[in-house]
């Protein structure tokens, strides 16, 4: 795992990580370039994303309003009630 | 050698929410595909296992998301079908509000191909901890913002709603990924049927890396209208009335009560022959 998502990683999962002097700590002991832990350290994740090199997801939308297979049967129970 | 299929959720939250059962799926598999909700995340995912695909490239402005949700379909059903161990991996819970995984394991049941899925942290797990509310204090009822605009449903003032996918509301094309404020005016006179246009609501984001800050931003309905909405935002309303009491469902337990308290303070009967 690359060094910064290590990083992430371990600021997601440890209790002892959730506040701001905690994190200036840690990133003192990694081996982040500067630039990379100040972005972490000023929560500015478009340069984050940028020193990553991470190209943007498209989308994220997981539902649509209107199942096709829901739409089939609700006219199956209408017929069956209107049968 | 038979393929099988897992999908997992990842939670919310880089590295706080992941299962250890979710973690252990994606280290054994032999595929793994991903679709996450933001660049970070889905490169944390990729650093997880040598061979991980992610389903992103099927989205498409313009392109109906049906026909963009069974192409991703069967890019997993390809490979177990191939006799590989496939792991699907979702952002948050894979099975709310998330059509892929119920429609891959559906149709790989019907093939006879095992596959089962394994629950994760949702968006509404999240909400419930960071907006302090308990969904059993009044109840709470979920639509998918569009599907709430074009069916007649009820609408229980005395309980929290949830609409997920407000940035996306009204869509009827299933092509959008974001609509604009023609849209959500007609969302917002629905609304105002039920709610006085005053009536706070929440626009909730919940962190998706650690650096995140929560998004519990209250405003007036009325000013949805020209709020900043992301794909990732879920609006919250909360109760604007009181509940009322169910008189007549009230009147027939409190029979029962009677009825019950009359059998057991009725005095002993001897049998005297
Ligand atoms: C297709 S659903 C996927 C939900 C996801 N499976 C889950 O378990 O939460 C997408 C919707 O989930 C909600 N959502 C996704 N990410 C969120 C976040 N970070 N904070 C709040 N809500 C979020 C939004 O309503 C968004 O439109």
């Amino acid at each position: 795992m690359s060094n910064v998502i290590q990083v992430l990683e371990q600021m997601g999962r440890d209790a002892s990580l959730q506040n701001n002097q905690a994190i200036e700590q840690l990133l003192t002991t990694t081996e982040l370039d500067s630039k990379t832990s100040q972005a972490i350290i000023n929560k500015d994740i478009n340069t984050l994303e940028k020193q990553m090199c991470i190209t943007p997801i498209i989308a994220h939308a997981l539902h649509p309003a209107e199942e096709e297979e829901n739409k089939d049967e609700n006219k199956k129970v209408k017929n069956a009630v209107n049968a | 050698m038979s393929g099988n299929l897992v999908c997992v959720g990842t939670g919310m939250t880089l590295g706080a929410h992941i299962s250890p059962i979710a973690t252990s799926y994606i280290a054994q598999a032999d595929v793994v595909f991903s679709l996450m909700s933001t660049g970070i995340t889905e490169r944390w995912l990729d650093e997880m296992h040598t061979d991980v695909r992610s389903l992103q490239y099927c989205y498409q402005e313009g392109k109906n998301r049906n026909i963009t949700y069974n192409e991703m379909v069967e890019a997993i059903l390809t490979e177990v079908r191939a006799g590989k161990k496939v792991v699907a991996a979702f952002y948050g819970h894979p099975g709310v509000f998330a059509c892929v995984s119920h429609r891959a394991i559906k149709q790989a049941k019907l093939e006879s191909i095992p596959a089962h899925m394994e629950a994760g942290i949702s968006a509404e797990d999240c909400l419930y901890a960071d907006l302090n509310i308990d969904p059993g204090k009044t109840g709470c009822i979920n639509y998918e913002a569009s599907q709430f605009m074009f069916y007649q449903r009820n609408i229980d003032p005395a309980a929290h709603l949830i609409l997920w996918q407000i940035g996306l509301a009204g869509d009827k094309s299933l092509a959008k990924f974001s609509t604009g404020k023609a849209y959500r005016q007609v969302l917002v006179d629905l609304l105002l049927e039920t709610y006085p246009a005053d009536h706070q609501v929440i626009l909730y984001q919940a962190k998706v890396l650690p650096i995140d800050t929560v998004r519990d931003e209250h405003i007036a309905l009325i000013d949805l209208i020209d709020a900043e909405l992301f794909m990732h935002t879920t609006l919250v309303i909360p109760p604007s009335e009181e509940m009322q009491p169910n008189e007549k469902v009230l009147a027939k337990l409190a029979a029962i009560d009677k009825q019950e308290l009359n059998a057991k303070n009725r005095p002993e009967l001897t049998l005297v022959l």
